[in-house]
């Protein structure tokens, strides 16, 4: 004998009372819900906790590796002018503009005349105090950051050493000019935009690891 | 958590705060790994597929619409990452119903242990039982998690249920 009520009941196109009345008389159907009575006490065995204690720590460390890579590729994909400034090409070019209007300062047939960027003897003094105080600060960052750049991925590596090699130049470039001109303002200036790039490049460096 | 919460810990996962995947984690934990332990077989297996699951939500959270059943969405993807695991290993994929692919309880000696039957059932009808008589979802979220008709659904939880059943006869006549 078989009986399908229990089968249309089950997949919802019995209601609830027509099929009570129905296994009121039905010994197969009160069969099957005595046996899904007992299948419903035994799920209780499927929702036992899985223990899994590491889960999370692993999960977490590869959440924050692709947060870490997700922010370099928007870095990469809309550059600020920083960032920019660490590409080669853009660095060059920039090096290139910054000696040739230094060049034209430095040569300027004005030169002979009493220049307001010539600074007085007294603040002179003053400045250079400062300077190489801040000179000395950023070496000793340079001496802590240098060792991190073995320890960066081969091509940001490159670009961070390229960069710090175009200040250098710059730094040195403005030094010689110093040498022979020491109370030019405009030198000054040059040469401290060139060391404050110096330091945040470092600072860069420092924080990238 | 409640649904509205719920969405404001999705809002965070969307601004990049992993304190909100945390809540996620803790919310939905349990009823991932078991599911994938069903799924899979093996805990391990099991694990992985959590990990992969959360960092697929990571990358695709800006996908998810607002408003839709964020559990859903969740299993979704677990189960996503189920098949490409047991893709990888060459075993069977939550696909289509295959008799040839599993042990039929019923036809076998009597097992003490429901999680190993229930591990016997065909893949589809295993994750459908699961879903459903484990983790308490309807069958309208488990057609819209497997992308199948809720008639399909009802269809395999009804004869999971309809085998375990058999399976449970078999067992109470084994131990008079």
């Amino acid at each position: 004998m078989k009986c399908n009520r229990f089968r249309e009941y089950e997949l919802g196109k019995m209601d609830e009372d027509a099929f009570a009345d129905h296994s009121k008389e039905c010994a197969l159907c009160r069969e099957e819900l005595a046996l899904d009575a007992r299948l419903k006490e035994r799920l209780k065995e499927l929702r036992n906790p899985v223990h899994a204690p590491h889960l999370w720590t692993r999960i977490e460390a590869e959440l924050q590796d692709e947060k870490r890579t997700e922010n370099l590729h928007k870095q990469r994909r809309y550059p600020s002018f920083r960032t920019l400034a660490l590409n080669p090409w853009f660095a060059t070019a920039a090096a290139i503009i910054l000696v040739g209007v230094f060049l034209m300062l430095f040569f300027s047939p004005n030169e002979s005349i009493p220049a307001k960027g010539h600074l007085a003897e007294k603040v002179l003094k003053r400045i250079e105090s400062k300077e190489n105080d801040y000179i000395s600060a950023i070496e000793e960052l340079e001496k802590n950051v240098r060792p991190k750049l073995a320890d960066m991925d081969f091509e940001m590596m490159a670009l961070y050493r390229e960069r710090l090699e175009t200040i250098d130049t710059q730094i040195e470039r403005c030094r010689r000019a110093l040498e022979l001109n020491p109370a030019s303002a405009h030198i000054r200036r040059y040469m401290l935009a060139a060391l404050q790039d110096k330091k945040l490049t470092l600072i860069q460096i420092r924080d990238y690891l | 958590m409640d649904h509205y919460q719920e969405e404001q810990v999705v809002e965070k996962c969307r601004q990049g705060d992993l304190s909100a995947y945390r809540m996620i984690y803790d919310r939905y934990e349990q009823p991932l790994l078991r599911t994938a332990c069903r799924v899979l077989g093996q805990q391990q297996d099991a694990e992985d597929a959590v990990q992969d699951t959360f960092m697929k939500l990571y990358r695709g959270i800006h996908g998810f619409r607002r408003g839709a059943r964020f559990s859903s969405y969740l299993f979704r993807i677990l189960l996503n990452s189920c098949t490409d695991i047991l893709r990888k290993k060459k075993r069977a994929v939550i696909e289509e119903f295959d008799d040839a692919s599993y042990s039929n309880p019923s036809s076998h000696e009597p097992d003490h242990c429901l999680t190993k039957v229930v591990g016997m059932l065909p893949p589809r009808m295993k994750v459908c039982f699961t879903l459903s008589a484990v983790e308490q979802f309807t069958y309208e979220e488990i057609a819209e998690i497997l992308s199948i008709s809720t008639g399909s659904v009802k269809a395999n939880v009804h004869r999971a249920r309809q085998k375990l059943r058999a399976w449970l006869r078999i067992s109470s006549a084994g131990d008079k």
